[in-house]
Formats: C-alpha cells, structure tokens, sequence
C-alpha cells in the first residue's frame, strides 16, 4: 500500500527550521560556485587577452622608444649637409643651374672648349635609348676637341651634380656632340607612422655619400651651399 | 545485559550525527569563501599589472616627443630615398672611355675617320681612305672584336662607296654594343 506525503507550507517550515544552517552553508557553496564558473573563469580567460595586448603594445613602446633614440642622436647640420649633397646629386625638380654650372666646370677641369647646347624639356617622343626609370633633362651639347678631349670631358660632368649620363657621343663636322641626360626626382610622400621603426643612413649609404662629397661637389655655386634658411623663397629646399 | 540502557537519548544522537555533516559543511562553506575572495584579489592584481594604461601612456609621450622631431625625420626619408637609387644610376652609366680607345685603336694608318656615334647600344662609323686594303684591315679588326667578344657584339656594313673623283673609298659600318 503506497502511503501518500503531501508537501505543504508547514512541511516546508518544519525541514527549514530543521536544517536551517545546512541550508545556509549548502547555498552558500553553490553561490561560491557560481561565482567561479560565471564570473572568476571568464576573467581568467581575459588575462590571456590582456597579457597579448600588454606585450604588443611593450614592443610597440620599445619601437617608439628607440626611433625617439635615433631622432634625437642626430646631428642637424650633418642632417642637413647629407640632404644638400643627395639632393644635389639627384635634385628634385630640373636644376638649370646646377646642370649648367656642371657643364661648364666639367669643360674647365677637362681643358675643353664647348660651343652650342640645347636643352630638350618636356616629353620626348623619342626614347631610343635605355635610362635608369627616372624622369630627366636631355641636353645636347657641341665639345671643340677630340674623342680623348671629349672623354676627359664626360669623365669629369660623371663627378659633378646633378648625377648625369652620357647617352651618345658623335662627330659632326669639326665638334663632338654630346647628348647628356641629367636625372632628377620629386620628393617621395612622406607619412610619418612613428610606429614603425625609422631607418638610419645605412653603412653603405654613408659610404655613398662620402664618396659623392669627393666629387665636384665643391664646384656648385653659392646659391646652392649656403645655410638652408626656412624663410629663403629662392630654397631649392623644402625643410 | 539490557541493549536498550543508553546513556544518551535519541535525539542527543541524532544532534551527534548532524552536527559532524554540519561542522563539514561550515568548514566547506569558510574555504569557498576564502578561495573566492582570494582568486578575485589575485586577479584584480594581476589585470592591473598586465593592464596597458600605463604602456600607452609612455607611448603617448613618446608619441609627443616624436612629433617635435618630424622635420629630422622628413630629411631622413629623402635621404634614405635618395640613397636607394643613386648607385643604380651611377653603375649602369656607360663608359664610352673603353669603348672610344677600342675602335680607334683598330683604325690602322691611311685610314680617317669621317664620323663616329657611341651610344649605349650602338656604334655607328665612318671612314675613308684611300687604300681599300687599309679598310678591309679595319673591317677584319672590327670582325675580329665582335667574334671574341670585345665592345661590339655584331659588325653591319651600312655602304661601301667608291669615291672615283677623290680616289679614295668611304666605308659605313655599325654594330651593337655589348
């Protein structure tokens, strides 16, 4: 014979007075549980995130830290006599002055005389001839000399500014022409993303530029050496 | 002997049997609560020594520093531009001293030169002379230049001419550089 129990308000009254702490310490272990699985397992799997964050942004500081180091161990006036001679050597716009300056050093050093140059500006239809991939000035000039003569000639305007290259040479009638093409390039885009580490002039960068102020560097006229000024308007310079 | 003398009642030991269940109990709940409080001081100190606050805020000063250095840096970058193509240039410029000394070293005597282009690719030439023996000298040499493999790749002769009035003989030749 089954017995019925029933369950009702003073049941419920009796067990609880009965086992009121039992009660108490038991729903507080589940509390205590709860917690754990809800709130302490979810920040311990955060701790993975932040410590991941943490080290990107040490390494990050660590970048910044040494371009700060490189910036601020630099020397503004060797900055500066750097940026003049490559920006001679390889100007960033047509230096009429420069090439014409060049030229006539170039025949002084050589012994030659020159007669009629030509400057070539704008597009050229005619490209018959390999260059380095950067935009130039042609420029065809008359020496009064011998092959010899005019060699000396080239070897010469190969050590002055701007950088140059000899595409031809040909006789005609009692002069040598030289057809020269004097190279320069626009300024690159500058962003700054201090993020990213800041190249130094390389080894082999200041190896360049050591052998390039060896050249006729010296040869250029004054408006050209003197002290960058950040009010000059006539500047080749834009810093 | 009589089973049911006991010195305690029922209900002292049924108190005995729950109060040993309870005792594990509390000690359980005390424990729960200390690992609680303990795990959740642990991390608060750990997520503060992870926490990149105080990281960014070097960065943002170094940031400021930085940027207090930017002209350096623009002088840097054109350098650095600079640098990169230069010796492309300067190393594939012709030497036209070589080539030049070459072929003028192979004109033998009796023989003038009237015109000669040097380019980066090409050599264009010509002479004349009144010897046809002096020319076809020449031409052996240029030959020979370009079979072994010396300034000049090919010869081409353009015309060969014969000047009757002069009495001399006039030669074009070309040929691509090497």
């Amino acid at each position: 014979m089954n017995e019925k129990t029933n369950i009702d308000i003073n049941t419920i009254k009796i067990i609880y007075t009965r086992y009121k702490q039992q009660i108490l310490f038991i729903i507080t272990i589940l509390v205590c549980l709860l917690l754990f699985l809800v709130v302490i397992i979810p920040r311990i799997l955060e701790l993975s995130t932040l410590s991941k964050n943490a080290k990107n942004e040490a390494d990050k500081l660590i970048i910044l830290k040494n371009n700060l180091d490189l910036l601020s161990g630099m020397d503004d006036s060797t900055l500066d006599s750097q940026l003049k001679l490559v920006s001679s050597a390889l100007p960033m716009d047509k230096d009429f002055e420069g090439i014409l300056n060049a030229v006539s050093q170039a025949a002084i050093n050589s012994g030659v005389s020159l007669s009629d140059y030509e400057f070539q500006v704008g597009d050229l239809s005619e490209t018959s001839f390999k260059t380095s991939g950067f935009p130039y000035l042609s420029m065809s000039l008359s020496v009064k000399s011998t092959y010899q003569g005019t060699v000396k000639f080239v070897n010469e305007l190969y050590r002055s500014f701007p950088i140059s290259e000899v595409v031809s040479i040909s006789q005609e009638s009692n002069a040598v022409v030289v057809k020269i093409l004097f190279y320069y390039k626009p300024l690159p885009q500058i962003r700054f993303n201090d993020s990213e580490p800041i190249q130094a002039v390389s080894p082999k960068g200041i190896e360049l530029i050591n052998k390039l102020s060896l050249w006729n560097y010296s040869a250029l006229p004054n408006s050209l050496t003197s002290p960058i000024s950040s009010s000059a308007s006539t500047s080749t310079f834009p810093f | 002997m009589k089973n049911e003398i006991n010195l305690l009642s029922p209900a002292q030991i049924d108190r005995a049997k729950t109060s040993g269940a309870l005792r594990i109990l509390r000690i359980a709940a005390i424990c729960c609560l200390f690992a609680l409080l303990a795990i959740s001081v642990i991390l608060f100190f750990l997520s503060r020594a992870l926490s990149p606050v105080a990281i960014k805020e070097k960065e943002n000063d170094a940031l400021y520093s930085l940027s207090l250095l930017h002209k350096r840096e623009a002088k840097l970058v054109v350098i650095n531009d600079r640098i990169k193509d230069l010796p492309n240039i300067i190393q594939s410029r012709s030497n036209f001293d070589v080539s030049i000394n070459a072929i003028l070293q192979k004109i033998p005597e009796g023989v003038s030169v009237n015109s000669m282009t040097i380019g980066k690719d090409k050599i264009e030439l010509t002479v004349s002379s009144s010897s046809l023996l002096s020319i076809n000298n020449l031409m052996n040499s240029l030959i020979d230049m370009a079979k072994n493999k010396k300034i000049i790749k090919n010869v081409t002769i353009d015309s060969l001419a014969v000047d009757v009035k002069g009495n001399g003989y006039s030669l074009s030749i070309k040929g691509d550089t090497l």
